[in-house]
């Protein structure tokens, strides 16, 4: 079973044969457009030559895409070699494997043959591997050794645990028995300000405009006299005026859009899962398994902030693709106060940080020059336009913008919990337990180096690939400590 | 983290580096080199030679930078170190990037290697989270395999779940 193995070799002819399809809709587009001609021999010797040559190109291809691609698998690994001129090896460990499907076509089932797919945890192409051509006892052995041991790991999985998280998971299954079934459901004027401070209205606005533009020579002239004399003397203000009206009922409907779509918004919390109901014209419903928990994110956009309310959005591990469009809402707004009060009843896995310490303050004219610095390329240009100088306004929001920057930055530890804060416009906060964070890397540019500073930043597995949450210009001493906290040597 | 990670990359990767600028910088002098030979034989087309000098002399300063200096501020930055619970990287010249790997969140771990890296012995180790990816290049084939052996053996799956 040791020897290396190469996949059946019909695989040549199939794969020579997928290529070729790839090959056809530029063919077609060529057919098509010599319908009209009328020398359909030229056509046909044309389309001859194509084929072989692509058929030339490809077999010899195929043939070495095979004979190089070999496989082996013994006790806990597949190892796989592949590349004609670039080689490529890759052993996978069975504990790794999410699962293994076996699939078999028609032409396949003929042939006696399947296609092995193995996923690994993760997204994108690196975590998929396919046999596609091998007998279907091959693929049954090789699914065999592949998940007994997955079933092994389970067993384990549930009688050994390390000494912090045995701790850690008492904790939690102690405030599980009281919060079991724990329901967190929102109201209807909170949803409607949810609604309203959503900042979807600025898209769906701009597609009232558009399509009022459209509409607008329909409107007989004598309507828009009459508003001009009643409302007021000049044309400029009615631009305005309507502008300002389709503004407001754009931001309406987007906001009563928002309260259909989120009515009921309801989470509960059970032994391991979440499960998070929303909708009143279609209910949808979602059950998240604790574990796929990868870290949980506070989202306070800026008229959020302002209203003292946040979003809750959990980054989740695999297939929340098809769920939920990519972004997991936990609670589409909540009083920023009233998290800490969330997290103890529905999530006590995670606590929200009573402090957090701050980027130092010789970072302060870091994050201001760099805001300062993003206006540039607006400013020169318009040095050479009339009025350009008026430009130097912009130079006023840029430094509050970096300011604020610089305000939301921050990150703090407490037990076995990242928290990092950080602003782009929005603010961030996220929640991350350390054996969710996949890696961690600290980095400095020599400007950096001189202050002091160091840039952390900490990726979470999250679908569709992962994510990366970066806090710039830390103090040196709060990177190292982040360093250490992690580092399990 | 004050201190930095021990190895250092296989010195054979030096070698590999300029061989493989070299090849990049005569590919690329073939733009200039075509346009001298085109301006010489059609003197009619009025094109100076200057541009195809210059052209020549950028090739020559790009192959320098590619095959001579980067590869040895490389050398002189790239760093790692395996130890029994994970993976402590270093890279960057301008900007320095230091990334710590447990082990317990290595997905799988593969060796890479093209023709000009395979006639120096050499091979590039890939190392592959559930979120990230992570490489050391330029190690020489043995210790790249030995290393892979290596992590993916200690990359053990805790009850963690991903």
């Amino acid at each position: 079973m040791s020897d290396q193995k190469r996949q059946h070799p019909i695989m040549i002819p199939l794969g020579a044969v997928r290529s070729l399809l790839y090959l056809l809709p530029p063919l077609v587009i060529v057919m098509i457009q010599n319908i009209g001609n009328t020398d359909s021999r030229w056509t046909l010797v044309t389309f001859a030559i194509f084929a072989a040559v692509s058929l030339a190109i490809i077999l010899p291809y195929q043939m070495l895409n095979w004979a190089f691609y070999t496989y082996r698998y013994e006790s806990g690994y597949l190892h796989i070699k592949s590349g004609v001129v670039f080689k490529k090896e890759r052993s996978i460990k069975q504990e790794r494997v999410q699962t293994v499907n076996i699939r078999t076509g028609i032409l396949q089932r003929l042939l006696g043959l399947a296609s092995l797919h193995v996923e690994t945890a993760g997204g994108g192409m690196e975590s998929e591997l396919s046999l596609t051509a091998v007998t279907i006892d091959e693929a049954r052995k090789i699914k065999e050794t592949l998940e007994s041991s997955a079933h092994k790991l389970e067993k384990e999985k549930e009688t050994a645990e390390t000494g912090e998280e045995k701790v850690a998971n008492e904790a939690a299954s102690g405030s599980e028995a009281e919060t079991f079934e724990e329901v967190y459901r929102i109201s209807s004027p909170e949803l409607f300000l949810a609604g309203a401070t959503s900042g979807r209205f600025l898209l769906l606005f701009s597609l009232i405009a558009a399509v009022f533009s459209q509409v607008m020579p329909f409107i007989p002239e004598t309507f828009w006299e009459n508003m001009i004399e009643q409302v007021t003397s000049t044309a400029a203000a009615t631009v305005v005026l309507v502008l300002i009206v389709l503004l407001l009922f754009s931001w309406f409907i987007s906001a009563l859009a928002f309260m259909i779509q989120n009515a009921n918004f309801t989470v509960r919390r059970q032994k391991e899962s979440l499960q998070v109901s929303w909708g009143l014209i279609e209910q949808k419903q979602l059950t998240l398994k604790l574990h796929r928990l990868q870290a949980l994110g506070i989202h306070e956009g800026v008229l959020r902030q302002l209203t003292g309310r946040c979003a809750l959005i959990a980054e989740v591990a695999g297939g929340g693709s098809r769920e939920q469009n990519y972004v997991t809402v936990l609670f589409p707004l909540l009083r920023s106060t009233e998290v800490a009060n969330f997290l103890v009843r529905i999530l006590p896995e995670y606590q929200l940080p009573r402090t957090i310490v701050p980027l130092p303050l010789r970072a302060r004219r870091r994050y201001i020059f760099r805001a300062l610095l993003t206006t540039l390329p607006v400013i020169i240009p318009l040095q050479w336009a009339p009025y350009g100088w008026i430009a130097f306004i912009l130079v006023i929001p840029a430094y509050f913008w970096g300011l604020s920057r610089y305000n939301a930055g921050g990150a703090v530890i407490e037990d076995l919990q990242l928290t990092l804060r950080f602003r782009f416009i929005n603010r961030y906060k996220i929640l991350v337990r350390r054996n969710y964070i996949q890696a961690l890397e600290v980095s400095s540019n020599p400007l950096q180096r001189w202050w002091n500073l160091r840039t952390v930043q900490a990726s979470v597995l999250s679908s569709p690939a992962g994510k990366s949450f970066k806090v710039t210009d830390l103090d040196i001493k709060e990177a190292r400590n982040l360093w250490k906290w992690y580092s399990r040597s | 983290m004050e201190r930095a990670p021990k190895e250092k990359i296989d010195s054979r990767a030096l070698r590999a580096w300029f061989f493989s600028g070299l090849l990049w910088g005569l590919l690329l002098l073939l733009f200039p080199a075509a346009y001298l030979v085109l301006v010489n034989l059609f003197p009619l087309l009025n094109l100076t030679e200057l541009f195809g000098w210059l052209g020549v002399g950028a090739v020559v300063l790009f192959t320098l930078v590619v095959a001579v200096i980067i590869p040895r501020l490389k050398m002189h930055f790239w760093r790692y170190e395996i130890r029994d619970n994970e993976i402590d990287i270093q890279h960057g010249i301008i900007i320095i990037r230091r990334t710590l790997i447990p082990m317990i969140r290595v997905q799988h771990v593969d060796t890479e290697h093209g023709p000009v890296m395979r006639f120096f012995g050499l091979a590039t180790l890939r190392i592959s989270t559930a979120a990230t990816n992570h490489r050391i290049p330029a190690l020489s084939r043995e210790t790249a395999a030995e290393l892979r052996g290596e992590i993916s053996a200690l990359a053990r799956v805790s009850d963690e779940d991903v």
